[in-house]
C-alpha cells in the first residue's frame, strides 16, 4: 500500500488487512517511495514478546511496521514521539506520559472543555519532523485505542507530561528535567549517525517548546486547572 | 577499565545524554543522563582514556587540586563498575 504520512512517501507491503483501514486517510500514489518497509515473521516475533496474545497478527503487524518506520524517520529529520497531540487556539500541545497513566484521557477532557476547536492530531504516536528548526507533530495512522487522528500537523509549542495525582495543578519544568522524561518516550534508532540525530532533534524540540507538568486525577476540574495554567501563560 | 557497550555522548539541553550503541548481535536501550563533570569523565572513558589519563584531563579541566581531581575520577569510576555498566 502507498501511503503518504508526515509529508513522506512510504510503501508498506503488508499480509493483512488490519493496516488497510487504519491507512485509508494517508493513501496516496507516487512513483518513488522515501520509505519501503514489511514486517518479516521474525519481526512479528520479536514484536509479540512485548503484546498479549490476544492481540492480532494484523495488529501485530501494524506495530512492526510503525517501529520499522520509527527507525528510519531520523535519515528524514523526524522521530516518534509516544504522545497524545492536538491543536488548540494556535498552541501545538503534546501529552506525554507512560502508557496507561491517563494522557489521552486527559486530552479528552480538554476535548470537553473546548469542543471541536480542539483537534486531535493523533491520540498516541505523532511523527515530529523538524523544519527550519521547528518541531512538527504529524498525525499517523498509529494512534491508540480510541483511533483518533488526522493526516494534518501542528507546530509543537508546549510539552506537558502527565502525573496521576489527587491534586490538579500544572508546573513548568525545566529543559534538564524534561530531557530525562523525554527520552522514555522515543524510539531510540540503531547507530550513531541516526542516535545522534534523535538527539538532536530532541535538543531543537526542547528549545522550541514550553515544558510542563501535570498533576491531575480524571475529573473535569483537572482539564480546567492544567488548560486554565497553559493557556493562560504567555 | 572499559566500558561494556560504546556511547554516543551528547548535550540535549545542556544536559548530557550517553546513549548505548547497539553491539554487533545484542540490541541495548541503555540510556544514561549526566551531570557536568560526570559527562566529563563518562566521555573520556568512552574515547577509552586509562585512569591516570582521565585525572591528567580533569585537572586540566577543572580548578582543582591533583589530588581532588584524582578523588572524583576515581569515585566515578568505581560508580561505573558498581553500576555494571564498566568492567575491568
Amino acid at each position: 500500500m502507498k501511503c503518504r504520512i508526515a509529508q513522506l512517501n512510504i510503501e508498506i507491503n503488508n499480509r493483512f488487512d488490519y493496516l488497510a483501514g487504519s491507512l485509508k486517510p494517508y493513501l496516496c500514489d507516487f512513483d518513488k517511495a522515501d520509505i519501503t518497509v514489511s514486517a518479516s515473521d521474525a519481526d512479528l516475533a520479536a514484536e509479540r514478546e512485548s503484546l498479549d496474545e490476544s492481540f492480532s497478527d494484523g495488529y501485530v503487524e501494524s506495530i512492526a511496521v510503525c517501529r520499522k518506520i520509527c527507525h528510519r524517520l531520523p535519515e528524514f529529520s523526524g522521530y516518534m514521539l509516544h504522545s497524545a497531540t492536538f491543536s488548540l487556539e494556535g498552541h501545538g500541545i503534546g501529552f506525554l506520559a507512560k502508557s496507561g497513566t491517563g494522557k489521552s484521557t486527559h486530552m479528552l477532557l480538554w476535548k470537553q472543555l473546548f469542543g471541536d476547536s480542539l483537534r486531535v492530531i493523533n491520540g498516541d504516536k505523532p511523527f515530529i519532523r523538524l523544519e527550519e528548526g521547528i518541531p512538527w507533530a504529524y498525525g499517523t495512522p498509529w494512534c491508540g485505542k480510541e483511533g483518533l487522528n488526522l493526516n494534518d500537523r501542528v507546530a509543537l509549542t508546549d510539552l506537558c507530561f502527565i502525573r496521576r495525582s489527587g491534586e490538579n495543578k500544572t508546573v513548568p519544568i525545566s529543559p534538564e528535567k524534561a530531557v530525562s522524561y523525554l527520552l522514555e518516550q522515543v524510539i531510540i534508532p540503531e547507530g550513531s549517525a541516526n542516535i545522534i540525530k534523535v538527539l538532536d532533534m530532541l535538543d531543537a524540540t526542547v528549545k522550541n517548546c514550553r515544558l510542563w507538568e501535570i498533576y491531575c486525577n480524571t475529573d473535569i476540574s483537572a482539564a480546567e486547572v492544567s488548560a486554565g495554567t497553559i493557556l493562560e501563560v504567555k | 577499565m572499559k566500558l561494556k557497550n560504546q556511547y554516543v555522548v551528547r548535550k540535549v539541553a545542556d544536559k548530557a545524554v550517553a546513549i548505548a550503541v547497539e553491539k554487533e548481535g545484542e540490541k541495548t536501550d541503555g540510556i544514561i543522563t549526566l551531570n557536568g563533570t560526570g559527562a566529563f569523565i563518562f566521555g573520556l572513558v568512552n574515547e577509552g582514556l586509562d585512569r591516570d589519563e582521565i585525572v591528567a584531563k580533569f585537572f586540566g579541566e577543572y580548578e582543582v587540586t591533583r589530588e581532588e581531581a584524582a578523588r572524583s575520577v576515581d569515585g566515578f569510576l568505581a560508580e561505573l563498575l558498581a553500576s555494571g555498566l564498566a568492567e575491568e
